[in-house]
């Protein structure tokens, strides 16, 4: 008895390791999703080891030396691989920093627009009926506010920094994680087992949580991919225009800003910051096109 | 015997796939003659519809090779490919999905004078810009009373609306009878159909196939039935090709493969069509294998009740019976016709006759 | 025809119910910020008098939905209240900045899906190879760039080294006599040909900043709708009738392509109002994106009301013309309504 579980397990697993192996050649086949995975694997290794890496951590970490007026805008060189600003500090320094700001800033906006965004979808979903016309017209309203104005609002009539910011980019970028949860539980909600949990009388949240929710983990991962660029982007924006961190923490569209000023003289002060943010989207882009393809869901791309 | 209007030799076809190459179509041979109907049958997933869409070359994602002779004239070989100028005036498809083969974007009269004024491929964007513009009123007249021609043939009583309606504002059977009447326009010479009627109900499935019959009967084309239903495949056609995993199993006139299926997978086919009787019938069990890392061995083998070890180790060339009948399967004997004369009033179930011989010689 | 009628009268009351929860959520969102506008217009050194005169005047004493109703009626009497910055009302303002902005958007977006679809469809035809590369790079690095990298880096290579375009502005000199605020429009009204070729000359490189991410969300959708399409059964149906390759993949492909491609235009709409800010702070280009940054840095509330309320109404309106044009292309989706 005990030799025939047994079978069925390890068929089971091997089922299992068939799946991962064939998920994995999928994900391996495309060039463009294994360049994506090294660019983001690079920019979170570059986060993490800016400390150790960077020629002048004290450029980019404030406090004493943290500016060096002999070495005013100098040119790319060896020495400074991406020239030094306007207060004589390391360019490059300050743009592995930045990668820090940047995924920071990500990671607390998607945290806040997933949860917010997912349960409130999860509840139209789940409910339907009039709480679902109220929770889904308010998201397409706040839809209807293009996510830069919207954010620049919220962030400019609160005080701006780095926290702000993100608060303000959630509060446009809820509403994707709501439509994309509420679609997605109503196709799964007409499905067997769902319905068969319901007839049992279960309450709803617990279907959500033990049944729904399993299934929507995937695309909304996957979504969450993508967007981690367009998230770095607008928070970018809005370093650029004042509204998001402030100097002179080494956030990437503030460095781009401050070199506006020189922009006749000194190209590589704005230019160069800016290679990082497009080298980031493009990653996170790659990785989530990527992912997308491997587990086969359908996400919209909004900008 | 009329002379062979299609023959194709030896046709391959592999696609490639995250998990390897996928050989879908290994060596198929088949022969239409003219005025003939054949049915080709096998379930979802055998390849009968890749065939027919590979004369055509509809297929551009599939690597293939073979031969394939229309009317006597090489279309397809290794040095040839002509298939692409057979499109409509000479061999002409009827899409399996009724829903999804219309262009949802424009009307049916635009897409049917489209095939008439600018099918067969000699026509360019040039001929289409001075058409457009000179709105050419007599040519356009003509292409659209021709297609209210066709319309009428599959019996739609009400042409003219047709015509200037879009797709999904008519049914399901509209669209199939449509699709039918599109095949017919360029009058081609071989008309195939790919499972007609299928995606509809019953009644209307019924009379699709009886409008088809007509027609074909009247024209006198030759056609090739693509079905999963031998039941279908007994009312319309002359001949039936069987086909499983990409290969031809069996190959026989239509009222002998009903007395006498030969293959063990027809056998399993002729169990699952619905009869009154019995209501539905009760399918085969087990599906098509992976077409990729196939051995060189019976497809079937894994689903045949009487497989043995030469199934699996070695493939089973196609062998000639009496009859007209062919089958692919080590049941029978190479080249000796198969059965012995003594039980050839039974319908054939069960072990096959030689073996029963051995036994009783034991 | 009927049907098509139906569904656009269908699109209306949507459009008037998403501009009802819109102009609730902005108002309501300024007030709920804990700042005193009041103060901040008129600054910490003013005497309480003027303060409270001017608190008065912004209705800030009044109960919320009281300010709101008072607000809707000025709207009605043509008005989006004072600025506290400008000290105009603020649809006057809107007025005055609006041409520049819009100027701006359509030489941005114009180009952007004349380019972009020809290049979507050429890369979709050729799937996989060198076409298409191409182009998913460039689709790419559309997204990837900000506009603001874009713009800034325009100005270093094109303007800074090579001099091949002005630096900033709209227009070298005095504008043209002010009919439209277009000045490309009015230099042609004055028949001055020459100031109307210095505005286009001046406004190619803030079009292209703003332009290209739209250029390339264009460029990728109509690549996978093509994609996408030339599996379709139709497809296969008109080939297999010997309709030429070119006439399947102009004509029946396209506009199939092209209808789903127009949905997401609309969405580019408030990408390009907003994106504008960008553009018009570095360009120097005195539009509705400089106005709606200043107005948000100095707390000018009724500007900021006033501007999301235009920007929201021109986001809504585009994409319901938008699901229009998409509605009489695609003879499903009428259907359906």
């Amino acid at each position: 008895m005990s030799g025939i579980l047994n079978s069925e397990m390890s068929s089971e697993r091997e089922e299992q390791i068939d799946n991962l192996k064939r998920l994995w050649s999928r994900f391996t086949a495309n060039t463009l999703t294994v360049v994506g995975t090294l660019i983001v694997v690079s920019v979170i290794f570059a986060a993490i080891f800016a400390p150790y890496i960077a020629p002048y951590p004290q450029h980019a970490e404030g406090g004493v030396g943290s500016v060096d007026n002999d070495n005013r805008l100098a040119e790319p060189s060896t020495e400074h691989l991406m020239g030094t600003d306007d207060s004589g500090r390391d360019i490059f320094s300050r743009v592995l920093y930045g990668a820090r700001i940047s995924l920071q800033m990500m990671t607390i906006a998607l945290t806040l627009s997933i949860s917010v965004g997912g349960t409130l979808g999860l509840v139209a979903g789940m409910k339907g009926g009039i709480t679902k016309v109220i929770i889904m017209r308010t998201a397409d309203t706040f839809m209807s506010i293009p996510a830069l104005v919207l954010a620049m609002v919220v962030a400019g009539l609160l005080e701006p920094n780095l926290y702000i910011s993100m608060v303000a980019v959630s509060v446009y970028w809820w509403t994707l994680y709501c439509r994309l949860v509420q679609g997605e539980v109503n196709s799964i909600k007409e499905e067997e087992f769902v319905e068969a949990d319901r007839a049992l009388g279960s309450p709803w949240y617990n279907t959500a949580v033990k049944e729904i929710l399993p299934n929507i983990i995937t695309p909304v991962l996957v979504k969450a991919t993508i967007d981690a660029g367009f998230i770095i982007l607008l928070a970018a924006g809005l370093g650029f225009l004042g509204l998001g961190t402030q100097p002179p923490t080494p956030d990437w569209g503030v460095m781009v800003a401050q070199g506006r000023d020189f922009v006749l003289t000194s190209w590589w002060v704005s230019t160069l910051p800016g290679l990082a943010i497009a080298y980031t989207v493009y990653g996170f882009n790659l990785l989530g096109d990527g992912l997308r393809d491997v587990f086969d869901v359908e996400v919209d791309v909004n900008e | 015997m009329s002379n062979p209007i299609l023959e194709i030799n030896d046709l391959k076809a592999s696609f490639k796939t995250y998990e390897g190459t996928a050989n879908v179509l290994d060596g198929i041979d088949l022969t239409i003659h003219e005025g003939e109907a054949m049915a080709l049958v096998g379930e979802t997933g055998c390849g009968k519809s890749l065939t027919t869409e590979l004369i055509l070359d509809l297929v551009p994602a599939a690597r293939t090779s073979g031969e394939m002779k229309f009317k006597d004239e090489v279309v397809y070989s290794p040095s040839v490919d002509e298939r692409s100028t057979l499109r409509g005036e000479n061999i002409s498809i009827i899409m399996q999905d009724p829903m999804s083969s219309l262009n949802p974007v424009f009307t049916i009269g635009e897409q049917m004078t489209d095939i008439l004024l600018f099918g067969g491929g000699e026509k360019s964007p040039i001929d289409y810009l001075k058409h457009k513009l000179t709105r050419n009123g007599a040519e356009r007249k003509k292409a659209r009373e021709r297609a209210r021609e066709v319309l009428n043939e599959v019996q739609i009583s009400s042409p003219e609306r047709v015509l200037s309606s879009y797709p999904s504002e008519l049914s399901g059977g509209m669209r199939q009878r449509i699709l039918i009447g599109m095949a017919l326009l360029a009058d081609p010479d071989l008309l195939i159909a790919d499972e007609p009627g299928t995606a509809l109900d019953v009644t209307t499935e019924k009379k699709i196939l009886e409008i088809l019959k007509d027609i074909v009967d009247n024209r006198d084309t030759s056609v090739i039935y693509i079905t999963h239903d031998l039941g279908v495949a007994h009312e319309v056609s002359d001949r039936v090709t069987v086909m499983y995993a990409g290969q031809v199993v069996e190959r026989s006139p239509t009222d002998v493969i009903f007395d006498t299926p030969m293959h063990p997978y027809t056998r399993t086919l002729l169990e699952s069509v619905p009869s009154l009787s019995t209501g539905i019938g009760e399918g085969s069990e087990g599906s098509i294998p992976s077409y990729v890392d196939v051995e060189a061995e019976c497809r079937f083998a894994d689903r045949c009740e009487f497989s043995e070890a030469a199934c699996r180790g070695v493939h089973p060339g196609e062998r000639t019976l009496d009859q007209g009948q062919s089958v692919a399967c080590h049941l029978y004997k190479q080249d000796t016709g198969g059965r012995s004369a003594d039980d050839t009033d039974e319908p054939y179930i069960g072990p096959p006759p030689w073996r029963t011989e051995q036994k009783r010689a034991d | 025809m009927a049907s098509y009628k139906k569904f656009v009268l269908l699109r209306i009351p949507q459009v008037v119910l998403t501009l009802v929860g819109l102009s609730i959520l902005i108002f309501t969102l300024v007030r709920f910020i804990p700042s005193d506008p009041a103060r901040t217009a008129i600054g910490p050194g003013a005497s309480e008098e003027v303060y409270q005169e001017y608190r008065e005047e912004l209705r800030l004493d009044e109960p919320l939905h009281m300010q709101y109703i008072g607000f809707v009626q000025d709207i009605f009497n043509g008005s989006l209240g004072e600025s506290t910055r400008t000290g105009n009302d603020v649809a006057v303002d809107i007025i005055e900045k609006l041409p520049a902005t819009l100027e701006l958007i359509a030489l941005g977006f114009t180009v952007a899906v004349l380019l972009g679809i020809p290049f979507g469809i050429v890369a979709g035809l050729n799937k996989d190879r060198l076409p298409d590369h191409f182009s998913r790079f460039v689709a790419l690095s559309g997204i990837a760039f900000p506009r603001f990298w874009l713009a800034i880096t325009f100005q270093v290579v094109l303007v800074s080294w090579l001099g091949l375009f002005p630096l900033t502005g709209r227009i070298s000199g005095a504008a043209p006599a002010h009919v439209t605020g277009f000045y490309t429009i009015d230099s042609l009204i004055a028949g001055n040909f020459d100031k109307f070729t210095d505005a286009v000359w001046h406004l190619i490189l803030p079009a292209t900043a703003l332009g290209f991410s739209t250029f390339s969300q264009v460029t990728r959708l109509v690549r996978s709708e093509m994609i996408e399409i030339s599996r379709a059964d139709y497809i296969m149906t008109g080939r297999s009738q010997g309709i030429p390759e070119w006439m399947i993949a102009y004509k029946y492909m396209l506009k199939n392509a092209f209808s789903s491609t127009l949905t997401v235009l609309g969405f580019r709409i408030g990408g390009m109002l907003s994106g504008a800010t960008f553009v018009e702070l570095i360009f120097n280009i005195d539009g509705i994106g400089r106005y709606t940054l200043a107005s948000i840095v100095r707390l000018d509330y009724n500007a900021i009301v006033g501007v999301v309320l235009v920007l929201g109404v021109t986001y809504l309106i585009s994409s319901a013309i938008v699901d229009m044009l998409y509605g009489y292309l695609d003879p499903r989706i009428r259907l359906e309504a």
